[in-house]
C-alpha cells in the first residue's frame, strides 16, 4: 500500500473524528434599563381606585371636588300610607233609603275618592208574584256630576220567591265625594202594577275599596325609615397628622308626590371613628327633624323636593367629623302629619311616593397639619433576584398646592421593615404655586437617584410588600389656610430601574 | 422575494473538471467514457466574524457558549453560515458533443445575519444604549430540498455551454422577508419603544405563541416527506471557453429559481410601534393582583399570525475563473464567486495549484479569501482507480481538526465510477 494511499486513509480517520458535544449558554452578565412606573396620580384616581361601591365623585365647574357617600334609598309608596282595604262581604241594604259602613280608619275624613278597580254585585229577593223594577242609587258616587244609578229586572218566573244576583259591576273612576266619611244607598221597587214595595232583600256585595286618588285628613301616623349606616373611607389610610374637613354634611334629598306634610325624625345619628369611639350627632336641627316640601291640592301628580343638610351651622358634625370617621347611623322615622291638624287638607294617589336619599357629603375644603397617609401594596420581584446592584431612577412632580413628602419602606410578608427605599429616607416635594384661578403651576420635575448595594440588594430581593407613606403639610404661604381639592391636582410619579447583573 | 447566495460543494471542484457533478456544468472526461455515475457530499460552517469556539469553552464534553467572549470580534453586520448538500446521484452519459445528464440533490442551508448592537444588547444588557435607538435587524434564512434535474452540455467548437433544469420540492423553510426592528431606550425612566416592521415566514421550521413559547422543529431536515407539496424550479447555465489547450475559462450562474412554501406556510408579523412606559399604579390600588411587569412586557410586542403562501428564491451563486496546464501535470487556477448574503455582498477569491503525483493521484493547495477570512489555505486530492475516482478538498486544512473553532470550516467528498 502506497504511502500516499495511507495518508489519505489518515485524513479520512481524522476528519470522522468530531465528539458529540452538549451546549449551553453562560448566564448573561450586563445592564438591563427598564421602566416601572408612569403614574399621574390624582385623588380622583384614588378615589375612585379604592372601589367603595357608595362613593360617589363629583367636580364642580371649578374643578373642585366633593365626595358622596350615599347611605341606602328608602321609599314608601301610597299603598303602604293608604292601602286598599279589602271588603268581600254582602251588605244588605235594609231600607228604601240606608247608610252604608264606609270603613275609614278613625282619625281619619275622606273628602273625595276616585274608584281604581273595585267591584259590586247585587243580589235582590222578591216574594211578589209579578215582575219588579228596581232602581238602586248611591248618592255620594258621582261622576261628571252624575250620581251612580242603575236600574234592574226581577223577572217573576212562577216561583214564590224569586232571586236575583246582577252581573259584576266596575265602578272604577266613580267618585265618593262625602262629608264625614257618610256614604248611603237607596232604592225603589215597582211592581208591574205600578206599586212601590219594599223588596224582601237588597244587597250588595264589594271586593275591597281601592282608590286611585284620595282626597282627606289621613290623621298623623309614623312609619320607621330602614337604618343604615354609611362608610366613609376617606381616614382608611390615615396613620397620623391632622386632616380638617371645613364643610361636612349629612344630606338629605327628598322626593315627595304625597299631597300632606311629612315629617322625618331623628332618633339617632351616630358617628364612629377608625378607632371605635361613637358620637351623637346633636344640635336644634336635628330635633326638630326634616319637614318634607309637598304638592298642593292644584299640584296633583307633581313631585315636590327637598334637599337639606345638617352642616356646621345646624349640628355639631363638623367637630364629631374631624375625629376621622369612619362610618355614620342613622336612624330615622316618616311622620306624616305630625301636627295632626284636622284643618290639613291632603291627596294621595296610586303612583304617590316619598323616596330619600341620604348622603354624607364631604367637600374637599380641607386644611392639611402634616397629615400622613399609608398605602401598602403587594409586590413580587422575584424576576430580578439575580441582580448584583441596581439603581432607581425616580422623577416626580407635585401639582398639589401643599407640600408632599414620601417615603417607601420595603416590607417582608409579615408587613416587618427589611428598609427604607430613599436615601435619607425620603423625597420632599415643594408644592407648586397656586394660581388665582385654583391650578397649580408645579415646578420643574424633581429626579433623585437611588442606588441599591450591598445591604439594600437583600432587602429588596426579600420585599413582598412596599408601604408609601405620604405626609401632606400646607406651604409656607398659607400655613393655616384651607385649600378645596381640585380634580387636577396630582402627583406625577416615574420611576425605572437599571440593574446589573455582572459578577454572577 | 429576497436573495441570498453561498457556494455549494466548495471552491476546489472548479478545478476539478474530471470530475462529473451537477454543479460543473461542463465535465471533461476522456472520449472512450460513456456513461458515469457519480455522487457528492459537502458541508460549510462560516463566519465572517468569530466561530464558535472562539465564543465558547469546553468543559468535558459541555461546550459553554458565553457571549463576553466574542464582543470584540464583532463587525457591523455578522453573519454565520451552514451547509449541508449531498449530491445522492449524478448521472452523465456522453456522445460526441452533447453530454446528458440528470440527477438527485438534498440541500439543508442556514444563514443568520445581525448588526453587532443585537450582540451587544444580548450580551450587556441595554443600559448601554439608554437614549439611543438601535436597529436589531435580525435575519435568519434556513432552507431544505429536494432537487431532481436533468441538463446538458453541448461542445461548440472551443466553446461548451451547459444547462440543467431542475424540479424541486421544499422540506422545511424559514425566510426573513422583513427585518426591521429598532429598539429606543429612553433616557428619561428607560421607557421601551419597538418599532417593528418584520415578518418571519416559515413552513414546517417556526412555531411562535409567544416570546417564551416558540418552538423550532429543525428535525425536519433530511430525507422527510419528498416530493408532496412545496413545489418549485430552477436553472443553471454554465460555459466553458477554451483559449487554447492549455487554458480554459469558465463561467456559470446556478440555482435561478424559486420554490413556493405551500404546505403548512405561516406568516408571523409584527409591524408597528410598540412602548412599554411602566405600569400605571392606580391600577393596582386597592386590588390582590400584584403588579407584573414581565406580563406587561409579554404584551408589548404584538405577533400577528396567518396563513401563508410564499416564494423564497433558491440560492444564486456566480462563478468565473480560469484554468491554466503549466505541463508536467501541473495547473494553475483562478476564480471569483460572487455571493449575496442578507444585505451583505461577499467575493470569495480563490487561486489553485494541482499536480498529478501520480497517474492515480493529484493533489492540489488552494487559498481563498472569503467572508472576511485570510487564513484558508486548501487541500484536494483525487484518487483513481480504473473506472474509479475519488474526490476530496477542505478550503482550510486546519479546520479539519477544529471544525468549530475556525471561521472557515468545509469540507466536500465525492466519487465517480466510468464506464
Amino acid at each position: 500500500m502506497s504511502k500516499s494511499f495511507i495518508l489519505l486513509i489518515v485524513i479520512l480517520v481524522c476528519f470522522s473524528c468530531v465528539p458529540e458535544e452538549k451546549y449551553k449558554l453562560a448566564d448573561i452578565d450586563g445592564e438591563f434599563a427598564i421602566a416601572l412606573v408612569d403614574s399621574d396620580i390624582t385623588i380622583v384616581d384614588l378615589a375612585e381606585a379604592s372601589e367603595q361601591e357608595n362613593l360617589e365623585i363629583r367636580v364642580d365647574e371649578e374643578d373642585r371636588i366633593t365626595l358622596f357617600y350615599k347611605g341606602d334609598v328608602v321609599e314608601q309608596v301610597s299603598t303602604q300610607i293608604f292601602p286598599p282595604f279589602p271588603y268581600g262581604l254582602y251588605t244588605d241594604i235594609t231600607e228604601n233609603f240606608s247608610p252604608i259602613d264606609f270603613p275609614v280608619p278613625e282619625g281619619r275624613t275622606v273628602d273625595i275618592a276616585v274608584f281604581d278597580g273595585t267591584k259590586l254585585v247585587f243580589e235582590f229577593e222578591s216574594s211578589f208574584l209579578q215582575d219588579v223594577n228596581v232602581s238602586l242609587e248611591f248618592p255620594e258616587i258621582k261622576k261628571d256630576g252624575e250620581t251612580w244609578k242603575m236600574d234592574f229586572f226581577i223577572d217573576y218566573q212562577g216561583e214564590p220567591n224569586t232571586f236575583y244576583r246582577s252581573d259584576t259591576i266596575d265602578i272604577t273612576d266613580w267618585a265618593i265625594n262625602t262629608e264625614d266619611n257618610f256614604l248611603s244607598s237607596n232604592y225603589t221597587a215597582i211592581l208591574e202594577d205600578g206599586t212601590s214595595v219594599t223588596l224582601d232583600r237588597v244587597a250588595f256585595w264589594l271586593d275591597f275599596f281601592d282608590f286611585d286618588y284620595v282626597q282627606g285628613f289621613f290623621g298623623g301616623s309614623s312609619a320607621p325609615l330602614v337604618g343604615d349606616v354609611i362608610t366613609i373611607d376617606v381616614f382608611n389610610k390615615w396613620l397620623s397628622g391632622g386632616l380638617t374637613f371645613d364643610d361636612p354634611k349629612f344630606n338629605f334629598q327628598v322626593e315627595n308626590s304625597f299631597g300632606f306634610p311629612v315629617r322625618m325624625l331623628v332618633n339617632e345619628i351616630v358617628i364612629t371613628t377608625i378607632s371605635g369611639n361613637q358620637f351623637q350627632l346633636e344640635g336644634e336641627a336635628v330635633d326638630e327633624g326634616v319637614a318634607f316640601n309637598f304638592p298642593s291640592l292644584d299640584e296633583v301628580g307633581e313631585i315636590a323636593l327637598t334637599d337639606f343638610n345638617y352642616d356646621n351651622s345646624n349640628t355639631n358634625i363638623g367637630e364629631l367629623f374631624n375625629e376621622k370617621a369612619a362610618s355614620v347611623f342613622y336612624d330615622v322615622i316618616g311622620v306624616a302629619n305630625s301636627e295632626s291638624d284636622p284643618m290639613v287638607i291632603g291627596f294621595l294617589t296610586d303612583d304617590s311616593y316619598y323616596k330619600i336619599k341620604v348622603a354624607v357629603e364631604l367637600p374637599l375644603l380641607c386644611k392639611l397639619n402634616d397629615l400622613k397617609l399609608t398605602d401598602t401594596f403587594d409586590i413580587d420581584l422575584t424576576e430580578f433576584d439575580d441582580f448584583k446592584s441596581a439603581e432607581f431612577k425616580m422623577i416626580t412632580q407635585n401639582s398639589f398646592p401643599f407640600n408632599v413628602e414620601l417615603e417607601i419602606d420595603m416590607l417582608d410578608d409579615n408587613g416587618n421593615t427589611l428598609a427604607k427605599l430613599l436615601p435619607d429616607g425620603s423625597v420632599f416635594l415643594t408644592s407648586g404655586n397656586l394660581r388665582a384661578d385654583g391650578g397649580v403651576d408645579p415646578l420643574d420635575p424633581l429626579t433623585t437617584l437611588v442606588p441599591i448595594e450591598d445591604d439594600l440588594v437583600d432587602a429588596v430581593k426579600n420585599t413582598k410588600k412596599i408601604a408609601v407613606i405620604s405626609t401632606f403639610s400646607n406651604s409656607e404661604i398659607a400655613p393655616d389656610e384651607s385649600f378645596w381639592i381640585r380634580s387636577s391636582y396630582g402627583i406625577d410619579f416615574k420611576l425605572g430601574i437599571k440593574v446589573n447583573n455582572e459578577g454572577n | 422575494m429576497s436573495l441570498y447566495s453561498f457556494a455549494q460543494e466548495g471552491i476546489a471542484y472548479h478545478f476539478y473538471p474530471e470530475i462529473p457533478q451537477q454543479n460543473i456544468i461542463n465535465s471533461i472526461v476522456d472520449s472512450a467514457t460513456k456513461f458515469s455515475v457519480s455522487g457528492m457530499g459537502y458541508t460549510h460552517l462560516l463566519s465572517n466574524t468569530f466561530s464558535l469556539g472562539e465564543t465558547s469553552t469546553v468543559s468535558g464534553n459541555e461546550r459553554l457558549i458565553d457571549l463576553d467572549l466574542a464582543k470584540d470580534k464583532l463587525k457591523d453586520i455578522n453573519m454565520q453560515e451552514f451547509s449541508a448538500e449531498l449530491n445522492v446521484l449524478h448521472l452523465e452519459y456522453y456522445l460526441k458533443n452533447l453530454v446528458l445528464k440528470a440527477g438527485y440533490n438534498q440541500k439543508n442551508l442556514a444563514q443568520v445575519s445581525y448588526p453587532k448592537e443585537l450582540y451587544q444588547l444580548m450580551a450587556d444588557g441595554n443600559a448601554q444604549f439608554i437614549g439611543q435607538t438601535v436597529s436589531l435587524n435580525p435575519t435568519a434564512e434556513i432552507s431544505s430540498y429536494h432537487e431532481l434535474y436533468g441538463g446538458f452540455s453541448w461542445q461548440m467548437g472551443k466553446l461548451r455551454v451547459g444547462a440543467n433544469l431542475k424540479f424541486i420540492s421544499g422540506i422545511a423553510n424559514l425566510h426573513t422577508e422583513r427585518n426591521a426592528i429598532a429598539l429606543t431606550t429612553s433616557d428619561e425612566i428607560y421607557q421601551l419603544e419597538f418599532v417593528t416592521d418584520y415578518e418571519v415566514q416559515t413552513s414546517g421550521i417556526l412555531d411562535y405563541n409567544s416570546y417564551d413559547d416558540v418552538l423550532l422543529e429543525f428535525n425536519r431536515a433530511g430525507f422527510n416527506s419528498p416530493f408532496i407539496g412545496n413545489y418549485g424550479y430552477g436553472i443553471d447555465l454554465g460555459l466553458d471557453y477554451f483559449i487554447s489547450k492549455e487554458t480554459r475559462l469558465f463561467a456559470s450562474v446556478q440555482n435561478i429559481g424559486s420554490i413556493k412554501w405551500d404546505l403548512r406556510g405561516t406568516s408571523y408579523k409584527s409591524n408597528g410601534t410598540f412602548n412599554y412606559n411602566g405600569i400605571d399604579i392606580i391600577d393596582y390600588i386597592g386590588i390582590v393582583d400584584e403588579p407584573s411587569f414581565r406580563d406587561s412586557l409579554e404584551a408589548l410586542l404584538q405577533v400577528e399570525e396567518t396563513d401563508l403562501d410564499y416564494n423564497v428564491a433558491t440560492p444564486v451563486s456566480l462563478i468565473a475563473g480560469f484554468q491554466h496546464d503549466l505541463g508536467n501535470g501541473l495547473d494553475f487556477g483562478a476564480l471569483i464567486n460572487a455571493r449575496r448574503i442578507s444585505d451583505v455582498l461577499d467575493n470569495a477569491v480563490a487561486v489553485n495549484l494541482r499536480k498529478e503525483i501520480k497517474p492515480w493521484l493529484t493533489l492540489g493547495a488552494s487559498y481563498t479569501n472569503r467572508f472576511g477570512t485570510y487564513d484558508n489555505i486548501g487541500l484536494s486530492a483525487m484518487v483513481e482507480y480504473r473506472i474509479f475516482r475519488a474526490f476530496i478538498s477542505t478550503e482550510n486544512v486546519l479546520s479539519v481538526y477544529d471544525p468549530l473553532g475556525k471561521r472557515n470550516f468545509s469540507v466536500s467528498a465525492g466519487g465517480s465510477i466510468r464506464l
